[in-house]
């Protein structure tokens, strides 16, 4: 270790974990923390640093969507262990229609609960709950990170409403119906959002909750394109 | 404590529905928390959570209580995630020169530092960007807790090696996090 008249900013960079992480026996380390007293750079490092240490300490959990517990529970109920490239939607509905296509009750209650959990993520977000990530924290989204954001995901629900091409072919008529219901559901949450944005123009949440409703649609409708495209693979199968 | 947990393995391993959603529930968000910033996606993390606990759910015979439940959780968790980090092993070795290059342009100079208190939600997005290898030491070490000693066992790599991608990890936060446009500047005069 260099003395106090040799030592530079690139031996406290060489250090800093060393002396943060509180090995306190780091060798030179008075001379270090003598050089970082006077030197505006390494002070700066340092307290940033530290700052970043205390605030990753602080990281909260992170509730997930609801959708996951109700894909876990189908997943160990039908007896599936392995992991599945498809969706999570996918997952759920293919499993329920067998290779035979025919849509089984129980199955159908598995569909319907992660349709429901949709609702209910819809029912909590325009109920007024934290936001999943902020904890009570200010930042948010900046404007032009927000209206990006916004233009891809409706850019990207526009080309999946047309690759889906209208009414769902080939799910029964009660899936079919949850299956709208929820849309319906989660367009009523974009639109509340964009009519709170509309009255306050910046507000995070409601940023968050227009962010969250139309990644919520986006998933929804990738789904039930990869599970259309299941339903033709199949009939084609059977239809030669 | 520990009985508890053994209890309700049991009453999982029976079939009781109650009892998973009752471990699910106690655990998910920790689980969650972890995966999202392991993988630096919250879509994979969904995944993943999925796949810890139908694991669990099928492993849970072989719980014997030698450490608690939600240990074990985590740590099947930890091996899941870095299961699915080793696929993107190329594009982590990419990342982490893109990374040394940053590092080597940041200039040295006095420069406004970070607020004392950093937004979590700033943070989350700011870990969220980092590279693979660094991002996952990072999250073990500075989020989780454990000791280099610890993440060099999970990630399978040397002590020296976590340290190393620790560092980089906090040097590309610092970077990250000045300049997040909604953060307010200040700095702090003492160390």
């Amino acid at each position: 270790m260099a003395d106090d008249t040799t030592l530079t900013c690139a031996h406290v960079a060489a250090a800093l974990d060393d002396l943060l992480d509180g090995r306190a026996e780091h060798p030179g380390r008075a001379a270090l923390e003598a050089h970082v007293a006077v030197c505006p750079s390494c002070r700066a490092l340092v307290a940033d640093v530290r700052a970043i240490r205390v605030a990753a300490r602080t990281l909260e959990p992170i509730e997930p969507p609801p959708a996951v517990w109700a894909a876990v529970r189908a997943r160990v109920d039908s007896g599936r262990v392995a992991a599945s490239p498809l969706s999570r939607l996918d997952r759920l509905v293919v499993w329920a229609t067998g290779w035979g296509g025919v849509l089984q009750p129980a199955a159908a209650v598995a569909v319907l609960a992660l349709l429901v959990s949709s609702l209910v993520w819809v029912g909590t977000r325009l109920g007024g709950a934290p936001p999943r990530l902020s904890a009570g924290q200010s930042g948010g989204s900046a404007p032009v990170e927000f209206a990006v954001a916004e233009a891809e995901y409706s850019d990207a629900i526009a080309r999946l409403e047309e690759a889906a091409g209208g009414a769902p072919r080939g799910l029964d008529p009660v899936t079919n119906a949850a299956l709208r219901a929820t849309i319906d559901e989660i367009d009523s949450a974009i639109g509340e959002a964009r009519d709170a944005l509309a009255r306050q123009p910046g507000d995070e949440w409601s940023q968050d909750s227009l962010l969250d409703a139309l990644g919520s649609k986006v998933a929804l409708l990738q789904d039930t394109v990869a599970l259309l495209g299941e339903f033709d693979e199949r009939s084609e199968e059977r239809n030669p | 404590m520990r009985a508890d947990d053994l209890e309700l393995a049991r009453r999982c391993r029976e079939g009781d529905a109650a009892a998973f959603e009752a471990l699910y529930r106690a655990h998910a968000g920790r689980i969650f928390g972890l995966l999202t910033r392991m993988t630096g996606s919250a879509q994979d993390a969904e995944d993943l959570l999925q796949d810890v606990f139908v694991h669990a759910h099928r492993k849970l015979g072989s719980f014997r209580g030698e450490s608690s439940l939600g240990t074990w959780l985590y740590r099947l968790a930890v091996n899941q995630c870095l299961d699915r980090l080793r696929g993107r092993q190329v594009r982590m070795a990419r990342a982490t020169d893109s990374l040394d290059a940053e590092d080597a342009a940041e200039p040295a100079a006095a420069a406004p530092a970070l607020p004392v208190a950093i937004a979590r939600i700033d943070l989350e997005r700011a870990i969220a960007q980092l590279p693979d290898g660094c991002r996952a030491a990072f999250v073990l070490h500075d989020v989780e807790g454990l000791d280099h000693r610890e993440v060099g066992a999970a990630l399978g790599i040397s002590e020296g090696t976590s340290k190393s991608q620790v560092h980089k990890a906090r040097m590309k936060l610092r970077v990250l996090l000045r300049g997040m446009g909604t953060m307010p500047r200040g700095a702090l005069e003492t160390v």
